[in-house]
């Protein structure tokens, strides 16, 4: 399933949603891949875009970001501002010569947790077929 | 009054969300109190469904919070399984007995792991589990459900083999690794002082069985709303895939029957207020879940009455297909052979059609209605209170959440069905009313914690990494001695050890003594979620003297060993990279000081009407200083209170500060008026609307309701033939149910015939919103012989001026005729409408919003229904949704609940985790200004944007919008943020090894 390599991928979750489905996939002893890593923020709308280029230049082979469900955001609106930089930072990639596909946004709700593994899955599937980064051909930051 | 020797702390019985948002009020507020349950978790029905109406928001997103947060009050103590079983002394100074069932768990040491579920005798799960309404199954030994408070397995003695036969191999108590089960446990009963009650203990599902016609109980396919809520939610138990329960298949015909068990006078007469929107909300969902499911929805009214209601039914219908038939259902059959249903229904003889219909089903769902909780009756019936005749708790209009019994007060569907924003409501009315009456006790009974003085950390980072076993729940699949080895490697790491459990007494000891010895200024916990145990790990380190965000948790139980056992090496290397990131974030970490800032006890009240008034009152007798600002006359009878102060024919001139400390001027005709005070309520009112149809205003014998009750109230009513409209004004910018319009008239119309049985009073009508307990005004009416002709709103009623008298013409739906009418008094209902442009001007000084029909707009429909999202400033009033006299008092006093919890307090902690602004970088550019939910950020007198940390509520959202990056949200800073994703990706290690 990992096509020889193990991917690296970032996930920005939040802490009231998608951070709590994850937590619920763990307590439903669900299984998923160990290539994806969570870094908690209290919103989706914290995400900047240029945190997420970063993740990409540092050589993230995939970002996801995932916040509450639509209208249901614990700070009203941020899950919005992030899907909108979402996006954006996706046009870019692809202006970069990144495939636009190893960034997703997904909304979930904190009861979610089966949705929570099956977006892993899904995820470091479609990495797993994109590859390495760097092998990517026309990524700017494909020194080697 | 309460006597001199009142008590500070408080009895709630019930621990669903009405029973826990009064507990939490109480707390919040300064007294201690003791939530009683009798199940072994609370949470109650709404941790059961799987989303809410009209928004269709995930249910356990927002109860789940509020459930760690209750759990966790210092000023909190739950008690499950437990009931009371008698009360005696007086208001201010009871006493309670209760008897407490034992749980042969040891709640202390229970880690929620599951192994002893996973150890027990039952090989397979076997009987029925009361979570899942049936449709799951668990064993003997079980955790209610993955969310819950206290969050312990819990021992059913009813099926346990040890107990039934005492011949049980007890492979769980060699499972439990912490010993926490304790077979010897007694059942225990309680005395508590307590200095008033309230009782919440809530409503059961109407038991379909008692409906033979619809099969419940025979026919597999049937279900009941709740079941399928369960159906519905991802953690229930299909995973969230609607199927079947007789073959597993998905179905793709599902009827929703309506009315089951309500409006039924051989059960219960009233309507049960919430099913047409749960059904209609099930059916979204549904539909939802698999495109291929065709919903249907038989119903009899369908009552929408709600803020919102009405766009979540034209949703359903315009954008997800689901089909409305208005009919009663006679009898529900299954065929032997698919399981199929065959549903009969009567629909009436409208347009040549068959009046008996019959469809066939694939899953039939019973939107069975409330009953109130057996519990509740038995509750009554011990502690003396009053019930109506359906079993309700007896109150009064104009205090919706008293007993019959002084100190003991009624909230949630204890006093009729409602719905989650209704009870939340009452729950928080609840707890101003009982607070009020121990308002010379207040903060009596409850601790604060005292802790060391912070050490200030000034050298270079000292991090100490405590890698937890969690038994073998971690241990079991990551090497965590490699982990903890690893840990120690890194730089920055002076302590790095394995624990047995991280979160017990005796390693929370250990740690603060590490801390000391080896003077660490950061602390890393590689163990479970954050979202349980940070709150208790970081009061641990403020024990020892560190700041408490000095703090950083790893999740390397729910991220890693129980999700990749199947990996145990990728698991582990996992681990250590998880690790990794929370000591380079741990290095990074800064002390965080919370200002305080001191609170203003004082309220300032805007609105004279009834709403107004009573949360005036309210604070007034809860001993805060209140200034009342009557916007014109009081409308309402103004009652004094020497706290009270009184400003009629006032206007808000302007408003600044924020919560705790407010300045506002007002517009008085005596001049100005400054005051300052802590809190804001918005208490306006809404006006009867004044339409243009229907000849008012050009003929006398065109009423509106309201003026029709001022003329009964002086008897000058002569007229014998009379015609009321409802829905009037709903085409003239008017498009919302006013919720009440139904009521008042049929109340009018009553109040008609009791002066003069023999006159004729016809009611046209759209949908006939008697909700709840109203019903009983329907059923009255037409018992008396008003006659009721249903219109479509395509085709309106009309009415003419002739010259022998008024004409009115009506296209009874029903039965397809034209009628025609002479009466001598035509009255409309014509329902309420905001002030638009008042309340904008309002909105604008006090930075609230409205909604596009002009009332304002709480923080959140569900759980926040009297907050604004803007801290210290709350709202009430038909202003912000019409209701019954009884809803406005209920809403009001919870607006005042709310604000007392403010008030009470002497000092409020701001800053923490907050965005401030670097101002060199700050180019004023508006961005953060805009885009703040929360209206925090302002532009100081340097030109330059500002973020007030009172208002702060730490989303980021100005951080990450901000073109300048002249932003922060402390404890998630950019370089923070980055450290992590660096280790992440080994960017870090990459350096090092290169």
């Amino acid at each position: 399933m990992n096509n020889g390599f193990e991917s690296k991928i970032v996930a920005f979750c939040c802490h009231y949603c998608a951070f709590a489905a994850a937590d619920l996939a763990g307590v439903l002893r669900l299984k998923y891949p160990p290539d994806l890593r969570i870094i908690r923020l209290p919103c989706t709308g914290k995400l900047d875009t240029l945190f997420l280029l970063k993740a990409f230049e540092k050589g993230a082979d995939g970002v996801l970001v995932a916040g509450c469900l639509e209208g249901s955001c614990h700070f009203i609106s941020g899950n919005l501002r992030a899907k909108k930089r979402v996006l954006a930072v996706k046009n870019l990639l692809e202006r970069l010569g990144i495939e636009k596909e190893r960034l997703e946004f997904f909304n979930l709700s904190s009861a979610q947790g089966e949705r929570f593994a099956q977006i892993a899955r899904e995820m470091t599937e479609r990495i797993a077929k994109l590859g390495p980064l760097r092998s990517s051909g026309r990524c700017p930051y494909d020194r080697g | 009054m309460p006597s001199t020797d009142a008590t500070g702390a408080l009895l709630v019985v019930g621990g669903g969300i009405g029973g826990i948002q009064t507990a939490l009020d109480l707390a919040d507020a300064g007294f201690f109190v003791y939530l009683v349950e009798s199940g072994p978790a609370i949470g109650g029905k709404m941790a059961q469904l799987d989303k809410t109406f009209p928004t269709n928001d995930c249910a356990m997103c927002m109860l789940s919070p509020k459930l760690v947060e209750v759990g966790r009050h210092p000023n909190v103590q739950i008690i499950t399984l437990a009931s009371v079983e008698s009360l005696s002394g007086h208001p201010g100074a009871f006493k309670v007995s209760l008897r407490q069932q034992p749980r042969y768990i040891d709640i202390q040491r229970c880690i929620a792991c599951g192994r002893c579920i996973a150890a027990c005798v039952y090989q397979e799960v076997k009987f029925p589990s009361e979570f899942n309404v049936g449709l799951g199954k668990r064993k003997p030994v079980y955790i209610p459900f993955p969310q819950a408070v206290p969050l312990a397995a819990v021992i059913d003695p009813q099926t346990c083999i040890f107990f039934k036969s005492g011949r049980c191999p007890q492979g769980c108590l060699k499972a439990c690794e912490r010993q926490a089960i304790d077979f010897t446990q007694q059942e225990k009963l309680l005395e508590l002082d307590v200095g008033a009650i309230v009782l919440a203990p809530g409503f059961e599902p109407y038991d379909a069985r008692l409906s033979g016609e619809y099969g419940f109980g025979r026919c597999a396919n049937v279900l009941t709303g709740l079941q399928f809520e369960r159906l519905l939610s991802a953690s229930g138990p299909t995973m969230g895939k609607v199927l079947r329960p007789s073959d597993g298949q998905a179905p793709k015909r599902i009827a929703f029957i309506q009315c089951v068990g309500s409006r039924d006078l051989r059960h219960q007469s009233y309507c049960s207020a919430v099913c047409c929107m749960y059904a209609t909300k099930e059916a979204i969902v549904a539909k939802e879940h698999d495109h291929q499911i065709e919903p249907t929805i038989f119903y009899m009214d369908l009552r929408a009455y709600g803020k919102n209601f009405e766009n979540l039914i034209k949703r359903a219908q315009e954008e997800h297909g689901v089909r409305y038939i208005r009919s009663m259902i006679s009898q529900i059959t299954e065929s032997s052979k698919s399981k199929n249903l065959l549903v009969r229904s009567y629909a009436g003889g409208a347009n040549g059609r068959s009046p008996l219909q019959e469809e066939e089903f694939d899953l039939v769902v019973l939107a069975v209605g409330m009953r109130p909780h057996r519990q509740g009756q038995e509750l009554a019936r011990r502690l003396g209170i009053e019930l109506d005749e359906h079993g309700f708790a007896k109150t009064l209009a104009s205090n919706p959440v008293a007993s019959t019994r002084e100190g003991v007060f009624v909230t949630g569907a204890f006093t009729g069905p409602k719905d989650i924003p209704e009870t939340v409501i009452q729950a928080s009315a609840a707890a101003a009313a009982a607070g009020k009456l121990l308002a010379s006790v207040r903060s009596t009974r409850t601790q604060t914690k005292r802790y060391p003085q912070e050490s200030v950390p000034d050298s270079a980072p000292r991090v100490g990494v405590f890698v937890c076993h969690c038994g073998s729940n971690i241990a079991g699949v990551v090497d965590v001695k490699a982990v903890a080895e690893y840990a120690g490697s890194l730089p920055g790491v002076v302590h790095s050890e394995n624990v047995l459990y991280t979160c017990s007494q005796d390693n929370l000891k250990h740690m603060k003594e590490v801390i000391q010895e080896k003077q660490l200024n950061r602390v890393v916990v590689a163990s479970c979620t954050p979202r349980n145990l940070e709150a208790l790990f970081q009061d641990t380190i403020r024990e020892a003297g560190l700041n408490r965000f000095l703090f950083e948790m790893v999740n390397i139980r729910e991220q890693c060993s129980w999700v990749h056992g199947d990996q145990p090496e990728r698991a582990t290397e996992k681990a250590k990279a998880l690790v990794r990131m929370g000591i380079a974030k741990a290095r990074e970490l800064e002390p965080l000081t919370l200002q305080t800032v001191p609170v203003n006890p004082n309220a300032l009240v805007i609105g004279g009407g009834l709403s107004g008034m009573t949360a005036a009152l309210t604070l007034a007798e809860s001993g805060f200083e209140t200034y009342l600002c009557a916007e014109g006359e009081l409308s309402a009878k103004a009652r004094a209170h020497p706290k009270l102060r009184l400003y009629t024919d006032a206007t808000l001139k302007k408003c600044a500060g924020f919560a705790g400390n407010f300045s506002t001027t007002l517009s008085t005709p005596q001049g100005e008026e400054h005051l300052a005070h802590g809190v804001v309520i918005v208490a306006r009112e809404a006006q009867e609307f004044k339409p243009r149809a229907y000849l008012y205003g050009e003929d006398a014998r065109v009423l509106t309701q309201g003026e029709l009750e001022q003329r009964l109230r002086l008897g000058r009513v002569s007229a014998r033939t009379i015609v009321m409209i409802q829905c009037v004004g709903r085409d003239e910018g008017r498009p919302y149910c006013s919720r009440i319009c139904c009521g008042q008239a049929l109340e009018n119309a009553l109040a008609l015939l009791a002066e003069d049985p023999s006159r004729q009073i016809y009611v046209l009508f759209r949908e006939m919103m008697t909700y709840g307990l109203s019903e009983k005004l329907y059923r009255r009416a037409r018992e008396q012989g008003v006659v009721f002709v249903r219109y479509d709103e395509q085709n309106p009623p009309t009415v003419q001026r002739e010259s022998e008298g008024l004409k009115a013409t009506v296209r009874d739906v029903q039965y397809g005729q034209e009628l025609l009418l002479e009466p001598d008094l035509v009255v409309l209902s014509t329902g309420v409408a905001p002030q638009r442009e008042a309340n904008e001007e309002l909105g604008q000084k006090l930075k609230v919003p409205l909604d596009a029909h002009g009332f304002f707009v709480e923080a959140h429909i569900k759980l926040r229904p009297v907050d604004f999202a803007s801290h210290g400033i709350y709202l009430c009033g038909s202003a912000h949704a019409p209701g019954s006299t009884e809803e406005l008092v209920a809403k009001a006093q919870a607006a005042a609940g709310r604000a007392a919890i403010l008030l009470s307090k002497t000092h409020l902690e701001a800053g923490g985790v907050v965005a401030i602004v670097e101002a060199e970088k700050c180019t004023a550019c508006l961005t953060c200004l805009r885009e703040c939910p929360y209206g925090a950020i302002f532009i100081n007198s340097e030109g330059l944007a500002q973020i007030e940390a009172v208002k702060c509520q730490g989303c980021g959202i100005c951080a990450a919008d901000c073109p300048a990056k002249a932003i922060q949200l402390r404890q998630f800073e950019d370089r923070q943020e980055l450290a992590m994703l660096e280790e992440l990706l080994d960017v870090a290690l990459q350096r090092v090894n290169a």
